[in-house]
């Protein structure tokens, strides 16, 4: 089976991003640029799946700039074995789903394959959209299920559990279709040094793809927000003290 | 007015709009002259949403949620009706569905939208990135899909069953589905209404344990509220994960929220930020929950919820 | 004990003519001042608490005290392990935490000079965001400054940076009368005398108190590595660890861990990261590297070596922690020990059930010591838990109360536990403490392994400084 996974490459979420007042623009220089979390969930799931059918091969894909070459040589080491990264003036949406439909077909020319599946995260840290997949499928003309906490390789194609507000479903789907997987319940591998030394060897391929659709979302401002004033703080000399404090203060302000 | 007519899909849940379906009428009313809601497979919500702001409404008959089938519909009513912008809510089938309809119509489309503004005869929406610790204002060219977060409008404090409008059945043709949903099973069967709760009760790591967490359950009986949980709870299985609050949860904005054992991650700060009142306990004094707190108690959170169990208790008698 | 004056009206009125508003007596003094988090090693109520805000309060705190002989004792966060800041003959507390401003850095020589109430975690992060290094990193981050000086406390890193005390320039001190006084300076080297500064660092304010603090900093190292090495038992584990400072290799980190303490510090954490079982072979012990560099092709060079100098010593596995938050999901399961321990410790009478020690021993006696101490563990029923800082032979050992145990018979059972364990890490060439000092709780084995000669001198020299004995008296090599 022939699976991709695209990814993106974001600032380390658990870093607070800030506003550079010197740029105006946020400060992702203080954030390590990482594997979007959601997008080392779908490797890892296509990982397993490619450990439970079998001859398998699994390509990366990543649009974005020379440094998410970092990013895919991770990827590298835990699970895939072939990366490409996309350079493209994709900056919302539409024309980001645009530019990796055109690499898939590219991909697809070059190394003389046909994609089955293709994995993408459920969304991404920064920008938490949720729409790329969707968008992908759609350019693709192939269907797409969201949310995938697990996938099965059936006769028909694929079944897929998909988390719900509830619990899940499980969708059966042909193939080729695109998937987007949300946090299941396993972690995703480390790296060991032996797959670590085996990826370094690997060449990133660079895909020219030509002019992608114009995207239609611009950004005009980025701000922090706004500071909601914090209240009081009660550190008494005991709980019972700072508890009966705030029980008067929550009655005074008739929340209780 | 910044636009003519916006369509707003209401997602219905048990035939009911769900809440961030009625608040988005508010929205609106805001920036168009005329307000369309949209409602599937729940013909009887149309006046309800007509009550709350809609100024005439769509029906469609269809089975049960299905995101092809429901995007395709929409997708038809767009093409149909024309509209310079489509709402929907931010639910996790509303963002599936937005999307969609966004990809087939090849409309630039915004996720979580948190505010709206007017500026140089333009439509400005807001939304987080970065976790919430960035706003960013974007705007759209051409027709706009945008993804409404729920809590970030208010829905009309009373509705006005008196006002009219016009209902119109629409039928959609829909092509044989490409997924199928085979099996559908329902893990958590308590109803966990975190978006129109007036009084959350959270907890976060700082509880401790499973076992603590049942104080965290028997305040929020207490005093009529519902639980609330951050992803490491969710993780841990103190409560299911319909009690998680935070961006990749819920959004919630309850009249009070009182915080327990929780530092308060961006991620989670970001799902609470509506709220009226915030009450937060915790043993660390620089915790980050405290900044946007009105009250923050620094303390043990298991001991302060024990002595709040006695006082309301006593309140109560 | 007798010999102490007390603090009276009088006297407490005169503190609050020095720092208004920030002295406390009887009920208004919060428990947390009668114990750090050893609560085994006994509380004990102050007759008053100022809370400083500058040297010179301090100073006329001080003075008051030596014209009365009060006991006086400092405390920073009182995140101790060893009752150092227990104000166990009363007298008075000076508490530093509100001094915890961040004075000023100077780029030209590298230093940071600061109040000793200043959190490690604030110092740690303020160097971050201005490309710089402090390095050392005691486990407990919410300790303040003063204190890890005044504990030379140590750390994940001091196995390539050193302990607190390779950092620590010049200080402000208040001497016992309370007289201001000026140690070190900001060069870089000395050979200018007795090192005064050297005195006070360890002294847990029994030679004076702490009020300035000038410190070595250094740039941030630009990129950072983490492995996980599991090993199937924990001889071949720690026989590795020499061989890396052979290679040339020199690990920022370098800390063992046994499975079991693993497994439940990750429970604790919510988060398993460890390879359990490797191809079928089961993991008894690993170590864990962190390497620095300055950049990753540098770093993954040392990777290589590092992981082929491991393998071929037994290592199952290497498995690498290349991005934040990886490392800090391996680090979280290490970090976590003591919490882990911790929240599994039975409270009887208000004191917790935990003893520990902090040997430090040769590098090649960390695993036959280990084995040692597991042993008479068994033998007197005690669980024992232990981990450590491979890296520079700093072991840290926990006996846990079960719920059953009285408090009496555990402390009984505890000290016998230690007085076996503490005289063979002396015969196999170690010392008491590796980095969380004497305190009042580890004085009688201090005694023990430095005798009778080392004592006198080491009580010689308090007396120069302290002739009085005010400054926290009980403690390191005065007992009461």
């Amino acid at each position: 089976m022939e699976i991709l996974v695209c990814i993106k490459q974001v600032p380390d979420d658990s870093v607070n991003i800030k506003m550079n007042p010197a740029t105006n623009a946020p400060d992702l220089d203080i954030a390590t640029p990482i594997v979007n979390a959601f997008d080392t969930y779908a490797l890892e799931m296509a990982t397993r799946l490619k450990e439970a059918i079998g001859d398998s091969t699994i390509t990366v894909v990543s649009v974005g700039p020379d440094k998410a070459k970092d990013a895919i040589k991770t990827c590298l080491a835990v699970g895939a074995s072939k990366g490409y990264v996309v350079k493209a003036d994709a900056t919302d949406t539409i024309s980001t789903a645009d530019a990796l439909a055109k690499a898939v077909a590219k991909i697809e020319e070059a190394e003389g394959v046909k994609f089955d599946i293709i994995f993408c995260g459920k969304e991404s840290t920064d920008c938490a959209s949720g729409q790329v997949g969707t968008m992908l499928a759609e350019d693709l003309d192939v269907p797409v299920v969201t949310n995938l906490v697990d996938i099965e390789k059936i006769d028909a194609g694929i079944s897929a559990k998909q988390e719900t507000e509830e619990g899940y479903n499980i969708i059966e789907v042909a193939m080729p279709c695109v998937v987007t997987v949300t946090k299941p319940e396993y972690e995703p591998r480390y790296p060991t040094i032996k797959s670590k030394m085996a990826a370094r060897k690997i060449p990133i391929g660079e895909l020219e793809i030509g002019d992608v659709v114009a995207p239609a979302v611009t950004v005009v401002a980025n701000a922090e927000p706004p500071k909601k004033a914090a209240g009081v703080k009660i550190n008494e000399e005991t709980l019972e003290e700072s508890m009966a404090m705030a029980l008067g203060m929550m009655r005074d302000a008739k929340v209780l | 007015m910044g636009c003519k007519n916006v369509m707003v899909y209401v997602e219905t849940a048990e035939s009911k709009p769900v809440n961030v379906g009625l608040e988005m009428l508010t929205a609106a009313k805001e920036v168009a002259e005329k307000v369309t809601a949209v409602v599937i497979g729940a013909a009887d919500a149309a006046a309800t949403a007509i009550a709350y702001g809609a100024d005439d409404a769509i029906t469609v008959d269809a089975a049960e949620y299905n995101t092809e089938a429901y995007a395709a519909i929409v997708v038809e009513l767009v093409k149909k009706y024309a509209p310079e912008m489509l709402f929907v809510g931010a639910t996790p089938n509303g963002k599936d569905l937005g999307a969609r309809v966004a990809a087939k119509l090849k409309a630039g489309c915004v996720t979580d939208v948190i505010g709206m503004k007017e500026a140089d005869g333009k439509i400005v929406l807001t939304a987080p990135l970065y976790g919430g610790t960035i706003y960013s204002d974007v705007t759209v060219e051409g027709t706009v899909v945008a993804i409404i977060r729920g809590g970030a409008f208010k829905k009309a404090e009373e509705p006005d069953t008196a006002k009219e409008g016009t209902i119109t059945a629409e039928t959609v043709e829909i092509a044989d589905l490409r997924a199928k949903i085979v099996n559908s099973v329902q893990e958590i069967s308590e109803s966990v209404n975190l978006e129109e709760a007036e009084i959350i009760v959270a907890g976060g790591r700082g509880v401790g344990s499973a076992e603590n967490y049942e104080l965290v359950k028997e305040l929020a009986s207490l005093l009529g509220g519902v639980v609330g949980a951050t992803r490491p709870v969710i993780e841990e299985g103190w409560v299911s994960r319909a009690h998680q609050v935070g961006q990749s949860g819920k959004i919630v904005a309850p009249k009070l929220y009182i915080a327990c054992g929780i530092s308060g991650a961006a991620q989670h700060i970001s799902g609470i930020t509506g709220s009226d009142y915030i009450v937060a306990i915790n043993k660390d004094e620089d915790a980050p929950i405290f900044e946007i707190s009105n009250i923050g108690i620094v303390g043990n959170c298991v001991d302060a919820l024990k002595i709040m169990i006695e006082e309301v208790k006593k309140m109560q008698a | 004990m007798s010999a102490y004056g007390k603090v009276t009206p009088e006297i407490v009125e005169k503190f609050k003519e020095i720092a208004p508003g920030r002295v406390y007596v009887g009920e208004e003094i919060n428990d947390d001042f009668t114990h750090d988090e050893m609560s085994i090693y006994g509380k004990a109520m102050p007759e008053a608490v100022v809370d400083a805000m500058t040297t010179e309060e301090v100073a006329a705190v001080v003075k008051i005290c030596y014209e009365n002989t009060i006991p006086v004792t400092a405390r920073g966060a009182g995140t101790g392990l060893v009752g150092a800041a227990v104000p166990i003959a009363g007298g008075v507390v000076i508490g530093t935490t509100k001094m915890n401003k961040i004075l000023e850095y100077d780029l030209n020589n590298f230093v940071v000079k600061i109040q000793p109430g200043v959190l490690l975690n604030d110092l740690a992060e303020d160097c971050v965001s201005r490309g710089l290094m402090y390095p050392p990193d005691p486990g407990e981050k919410f300790a303040a400054v003063g204190g890890n000086v005044a504990t030379n406390a140590g750390g994940m890193r001091a196995c390539k940076y050193g302990a607190t005390r390779d950092y620590v320039r010049a200080m402000t001190v208040v001497l016992s009368n309370g007289d201001i006084a000026h140690f070190g300076s900001t060069v870089s080297k000395t050979s200018s005398g007795y090192s005064l500064v050297n005195l006070m660092i360890g002294s847990e304010g029994t030679l004076g108190i702490i009020t300035e603090l000038t410190l070595k900093v250094i740039p941030a190292p630009k990129e950072v590595i983490s492995l996980v090495m599991p090993f199937e038992d924990l001889d071949s584990c720690i026989s590795t660890v020499p061989l890396f400072k052979k290679n040339n290799l020199d690990p920022q980190a370098l800390e063992f861990m046994e499975r079991a303490i693993v497994e439940k510090s990750e429970k604790y954490v919510g988060k398993a990261v460890y390879p359990k079982n490797i191809d079928g072979v089961e993991a008894g012990a690993y170590l864990l590297v962190t390497f620095d560099g300055r950049d990753m092709d540098e770093l993954e060079e040392i990777m290589e070596q590092a992981s082929e100098i491991a393998l071929e010593n037994g290592a199952i596995d290497v498995i690498v922690a290349d991005t934040p938050p990886k490392i800090k999901d391996v680090w979280a399961a290490r970090s976590s020990f003591l919490e882990a321990i911790k929240a599994e410790t039975n409270w009887k009478d208000g004191l917790e059930l935990l003893d520990e020690c902090d040997v430090v021993v040769p590098l090649d006696k960390i695993a036959p010591y280990v084995e040692y101490v597991y042993a008479v563990g068994k033998k007197m029923g005690l669980q024992v838990e232990s981990f450590g800082h491979a890296g520079d032979g700093n072991l840290h050992i926990y006996v846990i109360g079960d719920d059953q145990i009285s408090v009496e018979d555990f402390k009984a059972k505890a000290d016998a536990f230690f007085d076996d364990i503490y005289p063979e890490a002396t015969r196999v060439g170690g010392l008491v403490s590796g980095e969380h000092a004497i305190g009042s709780g580890k004085l009688k084995y201090l005694a023990e392994a430095e005798g009778e000669r080392n004592m006198e001198l080491m009580l010689g020299i308090k007396k120069v400084f302290d002739p009085k004995m005010i400054l926290n008296p009980g403690k390191v090599c005065y007992k009461l």
